[in-house]
């Protein structure tokens, strides 16, 4: 009688694009902080609210929609993202900070 | 009586083709080895593969070209020797889209079980991706008010991270938004707009008479 081979230990393969979002937070974190440094002229809190805003949107660009290619896309997007938040908060003095916002 | 759309058939059919978890690391072989032979042309990442712009267009890599398989043969009738799947046979997703489109099929709204899901890119300016929206369908909302629905997809040329491109078949956690440009197939909506009818509505009247 011919055997069959099966694989009892079959285990579908899973996956998960947050892990692509980890991937580009890791392949961004170093020059993010720096352009977020540049953009916030020397004040360390608020460069630390723009890298947060950065990432955010980064999240909600989903890197997984995005290959290789489109590396300077996103940077520049980020980028942007940065320069109109610190606008915005040149605009309005008065305004709470990034991080108070958001609770 | 010709065969129904069947978005069941058409899952599990498609979950039938997962990778195994144990073959990301040992590459390609056997019964996969023979599809990526088939389906896995993109990235050059095969010895055998022949990439072709023609077999894994920008649009959609071989991702189009797997739903188009799934759908195929889980809507294969062996009496007539033909599918009633009603999607064209493409590797591309805009094609895909097109198509989906001009039968007023093309959806914007929450995705469902069965669906077909194109991904859009706003770089590319052009559906990159298509698959099958499994479920577990969760609305998500980002800070700037856009919406979304975190779900489970089955995604040919993909990686265990849900890369744009790959060479594996897996079941991803994905996250659609139509406020993205994201969009849906509801492709079982083209057995109730064909000009038969049908196919439950002929049963009753057959049942009634």
């Amino acid at each position: 009688m011919n055997s069959i081979g099966t694989n009892a230990r079959f285990q579908p393969l899973r996956g998960n694009t947050a892990r692509e979002f980890e991937r580009a937070v890791e392949r961004f974190k170093k020059r993010l902080r720096l352009a977020a440094q540049r953009v916030a002229e020397g004040n360390i809190d608020l460069a630390e609210d723009l890298y947060q805003v950065a990432i955010t949107h980064l999240y909600e660009l989903d890197p997984a929609r995005f290959d290789a290619d489109d590396e300077a896309y996103l940077w520049r997007s980020m980028v942007h993202r940065m320069l109109n938040a610190r606008r915005g908060d040149d605009r309005d003095p008065t305004r709470a900070p990034m991080a108070l916002r958001f609770r | 009586m010709t065969r129904p759309l069947s978005p069941a058939f058409f899952m599990s059919s498609a979950l039938a083709l997962v990778d195994d978890d144990t073959a990301v690391d040992a590459g390609p072989r056997g019964m996969s080895a023979a599809l990526a032979r088939r389906y896995r042309l993109p990235n050059g990442s095969t010895a055998d593969a022949v990439p072709s712009a023609a077999a894994n267009p920008i649009d959609g890599g071989w991702s189009a070209a797997f739903v188009h398989h799934v759908g195929y043969w889980s809507h294969f009738d062996y009496r007539t020797a033909t599918s009633v799947w009603p999607l064209p046979a493409t590797s591309s997703c805009t094609e895909l889209a097109a198509f989906a489109a001009s039968h007023f099929i093309l959806s914007a709204d929450a995705p469902e079980s069965g669906d077909i899901y194109l991904l859009w890119s706003p770089q590319k300016m052009m559906f990159v991706r298509a698959g099958i929206v499994l479920g577990f369908i969760h609305p998500l909302g980002y800070l700037s008010g856009r919406k979304a629905y975190e779900c489970l997809t089955l995604d040919g040329d993909t990686t265990p991270s849900g890369s744009l491109r790959g060479p594996y078949t897996a079941v991803v956690q994905r996250v659609l938004s139509p406020d993205a440009g994201d969009r849906l197939i509801r492709w079982p909506l083209l057995e109730l707009i064909s000009s038969e009818r049908p196919w439950c509505v002929a049963a009753a009247l057959r049942r009634a008479a």
